[in-house]
């Protein structure tokens, strides 16, 4: 499998903190893969994301994207070309007053011919399932569409990554399912490699491998099920498992013989069922 | 109570007025206003007053706006007309004398040849705004300002700032909003007081709105980087703009009605 993204022993602080935000991360993303990063506020989760595009660069160490370093200046649009990002607040990620020229914004920088323009965002905004806000102003839009809006603009780079920084964090449930309804279906369905951070457990739980990061280390890795089984380890971290975890790992201290790697309702519901079956 | 400012509202329609070309909009409407100002005579303005409902007719813009957008600049006229009325001086004898004020017939005439420029000169740029849209506004002063770029005028950086202006304007409405709210329900009094407790309670709404202000300005940096953000050079523009038969038919329409206007100065003799 081809990397994506590579970062290797990267150290990396802000002039105004004394100690370093990101102290020797390595991670490595391969394509197609959908990574979830927990971790607890200030453990350095945002600052990683913001190397993957280049928009910070590592004081030492290296972070590469499909074989791109992050510090070569003339690479600098192909790789934000590459990766994408989506921020917390939707609101302060729109530039323009009508939704399909925000859209357009990122192409008409990359100086796309206008046709070709309209062919790839018309494109996008079907994707992510805002095409009928196309001609609406951003500000009568709900929080998770304007989300939505902010993705298909990044979509519409044709990335082969997006890094998204806890996108839900600000939207209602309602806003929160389908925005991570429009991630998956991104990464399932046109391959399109997805980097969540987020502090929701169930997104997590959804994810092919769970990165955890606590002080600016790297201290988990690991698919949702490795993860969230270690149920004592997770917590030290002060981070949460997800209800279902939660609910056998009670029920286990309390001497009853139930797995933690359960995480979905389903299983859970099943591992239940033929407990009390006996 | 913020909700009710509406800086350049735009009414969408699709009349000829609104599918004309920015550009050619913008151009006409700073001609409407130099020759406003260039009617000295009486059929010449009554021309220029005559193309306002007529204009406004084919918007399809209804009469009750205009009289909206008329009144906060109520106190101008009055403060010209005040003016004019008072210190202009008249070659004959005064019309009127009241102590040491004196009101010639000079100053009337000059006080509605003003008052009429002013009306007309709102009304219609108003209609400009009224049937454009801000995003094709500023399109089109972007375009039509190309050419300062020679002189190192920064047009494109212009032209962003002010959609990014008016994108934020709804969006920082309503954070003073929330900021208010949040302060009346720790205790400030924001609508009792004398003048200067009222001007005073409104730093501490000003202040939490600047720096968010700061914040978002901040991370919307970032989120145009992200984006390939880079300036003007080399952008490419999703909405072309094209002249159209409709718009040429219209400039035509236009350069022979402001010929006329400029054709009254030297049959008819000036009101002022």
């Amino acid at each position: 499998m081809q990397e994506m993204i590579k970062a290797e022993n990267l150290w990396f602080g802000y002039s105004d903190e004394k100690e370093k935000a990101l102290q020797g991360v390595n991670f490595t993303a391969t394509k197609g893969e959908f990574i979830a990063v927990l971790g607890s506020n200030g453990c350095g989760k945002s600052t990683l994301a913001k190397h993957f595009n280049a928009i910070l660069v590592p004081d030492e160490g290296r972070v590469s994207v499909l074989d791109m370093l992050t510090s070569d200046d003339d690479r600098l649009f192909d790789i934000r070309q590459k990766v994408g990002m989506v921020f917390q607040n939707p609101d302060n990620q729109i530039v323009a007053t009508i939704v399909e020229e925000d859209v357009a914004f990122a192409l008409e920088n990359m100086g796309v011919e206008p046709t070709e323009i309209r062919r790839r965002i018309d494109e996008a905004m079907e994707k992510t399932g805002v095409y009928k806000f196309k001609d609406k102003a951003p500000h009568h839009l709900s929080g998770g569409q304007k989300q939505r809006v902010a993705i298909a603009g990044i979509i519409a780079m044709r990335p082969d990554c997006i890094v998204l920084d806890e996108p839900t964090a600000m939207l209602d449930p309602e806003g929160r399912r389908k925005v991570l309804k429009t991630i998956k279906t991104l990464n399932k369905e046109y391959g399109i490699t997805v980097i969540l951070i987020t502090h929701y457990m169930d997104e997590a739980a959804q994810a092919d491998r769970i990165v955890v990061m606590s002080k600016g280390k790297v201290v988990k890795e690991g698919t949702p099920k490795e993860i969230f089984s270690q149920v004592e380890l997770v917590k030290s971290l002060s981070l949460d498992v997800p209800q279902t975890s939660e609910i056998a790992y009670e029920l286990s201290k309390l001497g009853y013989n139930l797995s933690t790697e359960a995480i979905s309702i389903d299983e859970c519901a099943q591992q239940l069922y033929d407990f009390l079956k006996g | 109570m913020l909700k009710d400012i509406t800086i350049g509202q735009h009414f969408p329609g699709n009349s000829p007025i609104h599918r004309l070309d920015p550009r050619i909009k913008l151009i006409v409407t700073v001609a409407y206003v130099v020759f406003l100002f260039l009617s000295t005579n009486a059929v010449g303005l009554a021309l220029c007053i005559a193309a306002i409902p007529a204009l406004y007719g084919i918007a399809k813009i209804p009469v009750k706006l205009l009289k909206k957008s008329l009144k906060p600049i109520l106190p101008i006229i009055l403060f010209t007309v005040v003016l004019n009325l008072f210190f202009i001086t008249g070659d004959g004898a005064p019309l009127l004398q009241i102590w040491k004020i004196k009101i010639y017939m000079e100053g009337i005439m000059f006080c509605i040849v003003m008052v009429i420029r002013i009306i007309c000169l709102i009304s219609g740029t108003s209609l400009l705004t009224y049937t454009t849209s801000p995003i094709e506004l500023t399109d089109g002063l972007e375009r039509l300002m190309a050419p300062l770029n020679v002189v190192k005028f920064p047009v494109h950086e212009m032209a962003m700032m002010m959609t990014i202006a008016l994108r934020f304007i709804p969006t920082l409405v309503e954070e003073t909003d929330k900021i208010i709210s949040a302060q009346k329900s720790r205790g400030a009094m924001l609508d009792s007081g004398s003048f200067t407790d009222r001007v005073k309670a409104l730093v501490p709404i000003l202040i939490p709105l600047f720096i968010s202000a700061f914040r978002r300005a901040d991370e919307l940096a970032t989120a145009m980087e992200c984006r390939c953000y880079h300036g003007g050079k080399g952008r490419t523009r999703l909405k072309q703009l094209k002249i159209t038969s409709n718009d040429i038919m219209c400039s035509v329409v236009c350069i022979v009605c402001f010929a006329v206007i400029f054709a009254t100065r030297f049959f008819f003799t000036p009101l002022i």
